[in-house]
């Protein structure tokens, strides 16, 4: 093996560090809490959310962008909402430093105090429900299908890389619906595309349900998930969409003229899901010797690795295993050709292997003969 | 090629699926649902009086929680595993990350 890593059997929780710090996902960073997404990681992230993007564009949600910045006032308008996200929320005070005058580096200007505080967004439901203020006034400003790709902080004191960090990447849904029955049936709408999501793209069977009262989002009516199991038999919430009633609309007075003529609140739902889904991509299908990653989001699919004794065969060699790449790459596979000289080819399929590639190819001299 | 990716894929998901679906297990008394936990793991369906102060101390004995009470689920009499007050349905209990 070229880097060892733990078994599950031993130590579940060390095989998925390993795995995820050597298979090249990510890592650890200079701050507490807050990991470093690696080139590697990030390509699975991206074949991910290109997904999910086309499947919320195929049921007609657009993109939008709200601000990561969100006044402190915001977040206590909504009183459960507040309750349960205040232990969590980090707090911009300061909009500049300076020079420390006893040489210690840079110091916080304190006559550079923010009039209010901003929170950096644990999710963007205040900051959106007042812009939808201003967006919406009549029924026919409504359904509002909006979705961002965001980061967000949430504060964590046990922090474990992509499932609990304090900041991480992620989609929030926000909609607004003109009736009650419109937005229970968008929240259900969502929990089925993240359902078929979990299953088609990241092979994780799961289980669809209904969150208790006390287990649901702080200012959800009710919120939806989707439950997978892992391999050391503990559950992972992969996914929730949340109806939340009038609640934000009240919040943040979002009224519009009904068709009737009456002024009513609008209804809301929120979704989400996150770079947690990677973790539990991690753990639901990997073994001891490495990743194992789905095909269909895998950065590579296929790896080829030449294996040649002199230059003779290695140029019979590098010939044909270019000609195949390129065949693949024509019917769109992902693949990648391996033709470093500088690691053996025992070394590459041990690397590919724990990397999770789910094809890998030797080539040969004597295989192009027998061919 | 094609094929073999998909059949890898279909694979994945059918070998997690195997495995999830011998991790759903029925457990009717506090005595099964403890050991259940500890020694197997995956999901417990079992009945449970709709309170929080018993979702609280079931969280607090076990460290399991409700994952959810999955959507379409069979209504059928019990006794919640804890206080032994009736239920309608099972939910599904877990420890979780």
């Amino acid at each position: 093996m070229s880097k060892e890593i733990a078994t599950r059997k031993d130590d579940y929780s060390q095989w998925y560090n390993d795995l995820v710090i050597k298979g090249g996902l990510a890592d650890y960073s200079a701050v507490r809490g807050c990991m470093v997404i690696k080139p590697y990681g990030f390509a699975l992230w991206e074949n991910m959310q290109s997904a999910l993007d086309k499947m919320f564009k195929d049921t007609d949600h657009v993109n939008a962008y709200f601000p990561l910045l969100n006044p402190k006032s915001f977040l206590s308008k909504e009183a459960a909402h507040v309750e349960g996200f205040a232990k969590e929320c980090a707090v911009v005070t300061h909009y500049r430093l300076k020079n420390d005058p006893n040489g210690g580096g840079v110091i916080v200007d304190p006559e550079a105090k923010l009039e209010e505080e901003l929170i950096i967004r644990p999710t963007s439901e205040t900051i959106i429900w007042n812009t939808y203020k201003d967006w919406v006034q009549s029924y026919r400003d409504l359904p509002l299908l909006i979705n961002q790709w965001a980061n967000v902080v949430r504060w964590e004191m046990r922090t474990r890389l992509f499932l609990r960090t304090a900041e991480f990447l992620w989609q929030e849904g926000h909609t607004a619906h003109a009736t009650k029955e419109e937005a229970i049936e968008e929240a259900e709408k969502m929990l089925e595309v993240y359902a078929t999501f979990a299953e088609e793209f990241m092979a994780l069977p799961v289980i669809k349900g209904v969150k208790t009262e006390s287990e649901r989002f702080a200012g959800a009516e009710n919120t939806y998930c989707i439950e997978a199991l892992m391999q050391d038999g503990k559950a992972l919430q992969a996914g929730t969409s949340h109806f939340l009633g009038q609640n934000f609309a009240k919040a943040f007075d979002v009224k519009f003229l009904s068709k009737e003529n009456k002024q009513e609140y609008v209804w809301a739902t929120s979704w989400g899901v996150s770079t947690r889904l990677i973790g539990a991509l991690v753990m639901a299908h990997s073994d001891d010797d490495g990743l194992v990653l789905p095909p269909k989001i895998a950065p590579l699919q296929v790896v080829i690795v030449p294996i040649f004794k002199g230059d003779d065969q290695k140029a019979l060699v590098d010939g044909k295993a270019k000609e195949i790449m390129a065949q693949l790459k024509n019917i769109g596979v992902r693949v990648k050709y391996d033709d470093n000289e500088n690691t053996r080819p025992g070394w590459k399929f041990a690397e590919y292997e724990l990397k999770g590639v789910p094809v890998r190819l030797a080539i040969g001299a004597r295989d192009i003969e027998k061919m | 090629m094609d094929g073999l990716l998909l059949d890898i894929q279909h694979d994945m998901f059918n070998k997690a699926k195997t495995y999830r679906e011998e991790h759903i297990t029925k457990a009717d008394s506090w005595e099964e649902f403890e050991k259940l936990l500890d020694e197997k793991g995956g999901f417990i369906a079992a009945h449970w009086d709709g309170t929080a102060a018993t979702e609280e101390a079931i969280k607090e004995k076990t460290k399991a929680t409700i994952r959810c009470i999955p959507l379409k689920n069979e209504q059928e009499d019990g006794k919640c595993i804890l206080s032994g007050n009736p239920s309608k349905q099972r939910v599904l209990f877990a420890r979780a990350y």
